[in-house]
């Protein structure tokens, strides 16, 4: 295990995708400094009346919505820089130097998954972190409730990983597996507005197929939207999103051993 | 011990469009002893790497039975002491050689201390040391191939599975590398080789198999594959001399002043041709058993063609 999650960082390291999430915290702080001005033009207006707490609260759901975005994008360059890396590890002349060693193909992909997972999960967590603190110096907002957000990038990013995984396990080609998780993608959000497109067709089977779908269809919007209620100390009521992504995300695994361990090189 | 059994072993691909199904292995039944160094030959397309690929478990068997080491190669403890080189290999490129002797180290389950040391001694073995700092990707073709044979030594592997192994490699290089072979074997190894250079496997290997389209053509001692069956060279005075040799003893294959070649019927019958020379008083200066390459008896084999009589 450790030898294959190692490989993981070494590849990380080598394809400099470091230097993206590096870009993107860049970012990210730049627009932190650049909202700080927003905020100063709120206390002069204020004529001082507010306090340093006061202008946390009353901007804590905006800020909780930029660094959802901003996590939701590190989320998103992560899934980009780590879609290639299945496909790359099953390439002819590649694949024999893995499948000759004493390990089998379960463990060799559930290996480099859970590496994957743990290299570019890290690097999203480190992201978002140093955002974290970032907006705590510069807005003096140390609010905790956004660590809820990190935890929710780590299992969109399991969810995306898993499509990544399937898909480019059965294909072969990184293009497959972006084009899937990209179709999944908007398959989620047309879902999402299922109950529009029932309401303009009348039809039974179609409502039927509308709803298995959407319960089968990975949800990492609606995971995103259950982790921001829990961050804004709101009760959720239904977890079916999570659950059921999980679900799903677990028997693309499942999906990608099965066909690995039938397929021949 | 038999460290490779394979019975009637066959690999049917499937095409995707199922126009038609490729057989790359049809009944491929063959054994190898420990400590022999095997040759696999075959021309392009024979089944030599699927064969290979089989034995790992890289590729699927349709049917019959494959052991490594008695155990069959589906299950991952059959590759715990082997290693394998890959034709065409493209192995991990972010890595540097000396990562890739320890990458295949750790998944080969070696202790840490011990990796080090074994990787260490292994690039020098293959004179690489200069380059262990350097990515892959940086490294020529004879680089790869050794650092390739590097990776495949890490575990001290009772078998060795070889895949053109000198390929893109100089000659000093190819020298060294049969170096290297005679020490694994000279340790009591096992080294199983494919390859299409013929002078390399017939000065390398203990015994030979001929594959082709799947099939095993010929198997047996590097011997019995280059020496002619009762075929001798005698190098005499013949000068203008007729010497007839019956067809119920055998055949003549060449004559000139200087000698002769015959292929006899019986080894006994080469006493009934000296005779023959005595009498009449043809110098002999020696009677030599024929031996040919094996790259002769590879295109016989395969083409079923030998030298004409004269």
């Amino acid at each position: 295990m450790k030898g294959i999650a190692r490989d993981c960082l070494v590849e990380f390291m080598d394809r400099k995708a470091l230097w993206i999430f590096v870009a993107a915290i860049l970012f990210g702080i730049f627009i932190v400094f650049v909202t700080r001005s927003i905020e100063t033009h709120v206390t002069i207006e204020s004529s001082g009346t507010m306090n340093l707490g006061d202008i946390s609260e009353a901007f804590g759901n905006p800020i909780l919505r930029a660094y959802n975005s901003f996590v939701s994008f590190i989320v998103f360059l992560a899934v980009l820089a780590s879609v290639g890396l299945f496909p790359r590890m099953l390439e002819r002349g590649r694949v024999d130097f893995y499948l000759s060693k004493p390990l089998s193909r379960a463990s060799l992909l559930l290996n480099k998954l859970l590496g994957i997972f743990l290299v570019y999960g890290g690097a999203v967590v480190a992201s978002g972190l140093v955002i974290y603190l970032a907006i705590g110096v510069v807005h003096g907002v140390f609010n905790l409730s956004l660590i809820y957000l990190l935890l929710m990038s780590l299992v969109s990013f399991f969810v995306w990983l898993s499509i990544t995984c399937c898909f480019g396990v059965m294909s072969g080609s990184p293009v497959m597996a972006i084009m899937a998780a990209f179709i999944l993608w908007a398959a989620q959000k047309v879902l999402a507005a299922r109950e529009v497109i029932k309401a303009f067709l009348d039809s039974r089977i179609v409502d039927y197929a509308l709803d298995f779908t959407y319960y089968v269809v990975p949800k990492t919007s609606a995971i995103s939207d259950l982790f921001i209620a829990l961050a804004s100390g709101r009760e959720v009521s239904d977890w079916m999103p999570l659950w059921s992504s999980l679900l799903t995300s677990a028997v693309l695994v499942f999906v990608a051993v099965w066909v690995l361990k039938r397929k021949d090189f | 011990m038999k460290v490779i059994e394979v019975h009637d072993l066959t690999k049917i691909y499937q095409t995707r469009l199922r126009k038609g199904n490729v057989v790359a292995l049809d009944g491929v039944t063959l054994e190898v002893e420990q400590g022999e160094i095997f040759g696999l030959l075959g021309p392009n397309g024979a089944g030599k790497t699927t064969f290979v690929k089989a034995l790992l478990g890289i590729t699927q068997i349709t049917s019959g039975t494959a052991l490594v080491a008695g155990l069959p190669p589906q299950d991952p403890l059959s590759r715990s002491r082997v290693g394998f080189l890959p034709e065409n290999h493209r192995f991990p490129s972010h890595l540097t050689g000396l990562g890739l002797l320890e990458f295949a180290g750790r998944l080969h389950k070696i202790r840490p201390g011990r990796i080090h040391e074994r990787a260490d001694s292994l690039l020098q073995l293959v004179g690489m040391e200069k380059w262990a700092g350097t990515r892959l990707r940086k490294y020529s073709k004879g680089m790869s191939q050794r650092i390739g044979l590097a990776q495949a030594l890490m575990a001290e592997p009772d078998l060795l599975l070889l895949d053109e192994p000198t390929d893109g490699v100089d000659p000093i290089g190819k020298v060294e590398i049969k170096e290297v072979l005679k020490r694994v074997r000279e340790e009591g190894k096992t080294v199983f080789l494919n390859s299409h250079l013929l002078s390399e496997v017939e000065s390398l290997a203990d015994r030979v198999a001929i594959l082709s389209k799947g099939k095993v053509k010929r198997i047996g001692t590097v011997d019995e594959f280059t020496r002619r069956s009762l075929r001798y060279e005698i190098e005499a005075a013949i000068g203008n001399e007729r010497i007839d040799i019956p067809e119920k003893i055998g055949r003549r294959i060449s004559i000139t002043t200087k000698g002769m070649t015959v292929e006899l019927i019986k080894e006994e019958y080469i006493n009934q041709i000296i005779d023959q020379l005595r009498m009449k008083r043809v110098m002999i200066r020696s009677v030599t058993p024929v031996k040919i390459t094996l790259e002769q008896s590879f295109f016989e084999t395969l083409t079923g063609a030998e030298e004409k009589p004269a």
